[in-house]
């Protein structure tokens, strides 16, 4: 069959052939098919090889973690639907990435229904170090990245007396900075090295105050991990270069409460202050270096001084629910409850115009930030362990969603507090081709 | 499995196929090996191989290739025939995994040709219909056009582009969330 050249390769396929070539790439390796040529396209389309419904496209709901209590808890709108039974979490998730879930031991795809355990951590290392990056569109696999807090003086100490640490006026991270990474491909951790773009963060000196242990906060998007580092600054790490920038906070204030996100333009942060102003801003990358930009800016009128009509929240009919994952025993579906005439659903366009039934005008003071909508410029509010609330950015418009206190919660200790939260988008992407075990 | 493995080498062994190849080289192989081929496996069932097997499609360059897989791939089934009658699971997969590793670097080296010689290998599995063959061929066309933008898809394979600026515009806003 040598009389062809190596032209035109592709039409000597049939058609049933390179259905199954193309049947065999990832969404956007097809959807990039789908632009070759009309053929490529007419193939694509007949055979429905474009598996639109593999990559996230919703927001299912928010896994709460609550202090003290074992399992988070799924809080969602009551007419969610349960296409089949959902492998819930049996402990605090760790991070949230394109419907998989990263607790302490392994990653688990509640939708899905899988489970792929995770190896012993390389010494030095804790859970609360990691993060997780899951790119259905891209790859079925996942990885998990290890993020070393900055040399802590008190380990200092001893480790200068072995000359093994850094000096506290040497760059933090450093350049390359050295990362554990596990991949599913291999089914182990293996280190890999990133080099800094750009200006460094500071030094180890700058890094020993308010030091972190409750883990970092991370965001994927485009092919980039966000994670904030030290409560000082998020590290963006391009993984196809191997490279990571640092970016710098938007504002001198005390970032405890900064929370990092993922939504409708791309990559946010929020700081909810103790006098209940909320202020977000929206990552410009298009600028150099990258930089936040205010994107709102709600006021005091959150907590007292405007009466304004639009910070009250609007109570409307069916409130969004709880799991109640702790009060069941050993079930581990959740049952779709009786659907509600009228919900709230951010995917229906008349929720800002619906009507003001809110009979209470409950006063709302300081909020604690749950989360972004992934796909939509709406922020998750809590009040205290109590109830839950959707924030329209564009029109500043509150509303009420339902009560997050769980059952064990309830009429009991008043310190308890939310841990952690996390936006959950179910991906249907089946097991992991290799080292994933299905349950 | 030793003993049903010899069993099936012994019957094998008896019955040789002669495939000939489009220009007209005579390759002898075992059933078991030709078998690998469903359009042999019919062939053989229905009695009409004798005097050879004229495989007008393929040429005697890739159908050496083809047979060179088959062998391989021939004393791996007939090992996991053996395993579900005569072995326990457990010490199957023992035996099986070290097999495995290797059978995996015989397909990567296999996999190791001109982009010309890896279609023909697809057209040959695909005609001879051989399951195991079209897969690791044709899994490696998809990689090959993986992360690639559709201008060196195009460039790759010289296909010409026949969308117009304004289709593949289109094209390109349906399958935005794809790039999200």
């Amino acid at each position: 069959m040598s009389q062809h050249e190596e032209e035109g390769l592709m039409r000597l396929l049939p058609d049933d052939v390179l259905a199954d070539v193309l049947g065999r790439a990832v969404p956007r390796d097809v959807a990039t098919a789908r632009r070759v040529c009309r053929a490529w396209r007419a193939l694509i389309d007949g055979r429905g090889l474009l598996r639109r419904d593999l990559v996230p496209r919703s927001l299912a709901g928010l896994f709460i973690s609550y202090d003290g209590l074992h399992f988070p808890e799924l809080f969602h709108r009551p007419s969610m639907e349960f296409a089949g039974p959902y492998m819930l979490p049996w402990s605090r998730p760790r991070g949230h990435c394109n419907g998989v879930l990263l607790l302490y031991d392994g990653l688990l795809n509640p939708a899905a229904q899988w489970w792929a355990p995770l190896p012993e951590l390389p010494p030095g290392h804790f859970t609360n170090d990691m993060c997780l990056v899951f790119d259905p569109a891209v790859s079925p696999h996942c990885e998990v990245f290890l993020f070393p807090c900055s040399p802590h003086i008190r380990d200092n100490r001893r480790h200068v007396e072995s000359g093994a640490l850094p000096l506290l006026e040497s760059e933090w991270p450093p350049s390359p900075f050295m990362l554990n990474v596990f991949s599913t491909v291999t089914g182990e951790w293996r280190e890999r090295s990133f080099s800094r773009e750009g200006a460094s963060a500071g030094t180890v000196a700058d890094m020993q105050k308010d030091q972190r242990w409750d883990g970092h906060p991370s965001v994927y998007w485009r092919g980039a991990l966000y994670v904030y580092c030290e409560d000082k600054f998020v590290m963006r790490i391009s993984l196809s270069n191997n490279t990571y920038q640092i970016i710098q906070p938007p504002c001198e204030i005390e970032m405890c409460e900064f929370h990092l996100g993922k939504s409708e333009k791309g990559v946010y942060c929020a700081l909810s202050d103790d006098e209940g102003q909320l202020r977000v801003w929206i990552l410009d990358e298009s600028r150099s270096p990258i930089e936040w930009v205010l994107k709102h800016e709600s006021g005091r009128g959150m907590s007292a001084s405007r009466p304004d009509l639009s910070y009250f929240a609007h109570q409307v009919n069916g409130p969004w629910i709880l799991s109640y994952a702790n009060s069941r025993k050993g079930d581990d579906d959740i049952e779709a409850l009786a659907q509600q005439e009228s919900e709230w659903n951010s995917d229906d366009e008349d929720v800002l115009n619906t009507e003001d039934r809110d009979q209470n005008h409950q006063y709302i003071k300081s909020f604690g930030i749950l989360g972004f909508h992934p796909y939509k410029e709406i922020i998750f509010l809590h009040k205290s362990v109590d109830r839950g609330f959707a924030y329209h950015l564009n029109t500043s418009k509150l509303e009420r969603l339902g009560n997050i206190c769980p059952i064990p919660y309830c009429n009991l200790d008043p310190y308890c507090c939310i841990q952690s939260c996390f936006p959950y988008t179910p991906c249907k992407m089946a097991e992991l081709p290799s080292s994933g075990s299905q349950v | 499995m030793a003993s049903a493995g010899s069993g099936d080498e012994k019957a094998a062994a008896a019955a040789m196929i002669t495939l000939i190849s489009s220009d007209n080289e005579k390759f002898e192989v075992t059933e078991a090996t030709a078998t690998l081929s469903q359009t042999i496996r019919h062939m053989i069932e229905d009695g009409c191989t004798d005097g050879g097997v004229p495989l007008p499609n393929v040429t005697s360059k890739i159908l050496a290739r083809v047979i060179e897989y088959c062998k391989k791939h021939a004393t791996a089934a007939a090992g996991e025939e053996g395993s579900s009658s005569s072995f326990s699971d457990a010490a199957f997969l023992e035996v099986d995994r070290a097999f495995l590793e290797e059978l995996e670097e015989f397909d990567d080296a296999f996999l190791e040709v001109d982009r010309a010689t890896l279609f023909d290998l697809i057209l040959a599995a695909n005609y001879l219909d051989i399951k195991g063959l079209l897969n690791l061929t044709c899994q490696k066309v998809a990689d090959s056009v993986k992360g690639k933008t559709p201008e060196q898809i195009r460039e790759m394979y010289n296909i010409v582009n026949d969308l117009t600026p304004e289709e593949e515009a289109e094209i390109r806003r349906e399958t935005q969330w794809a790039f999200e």
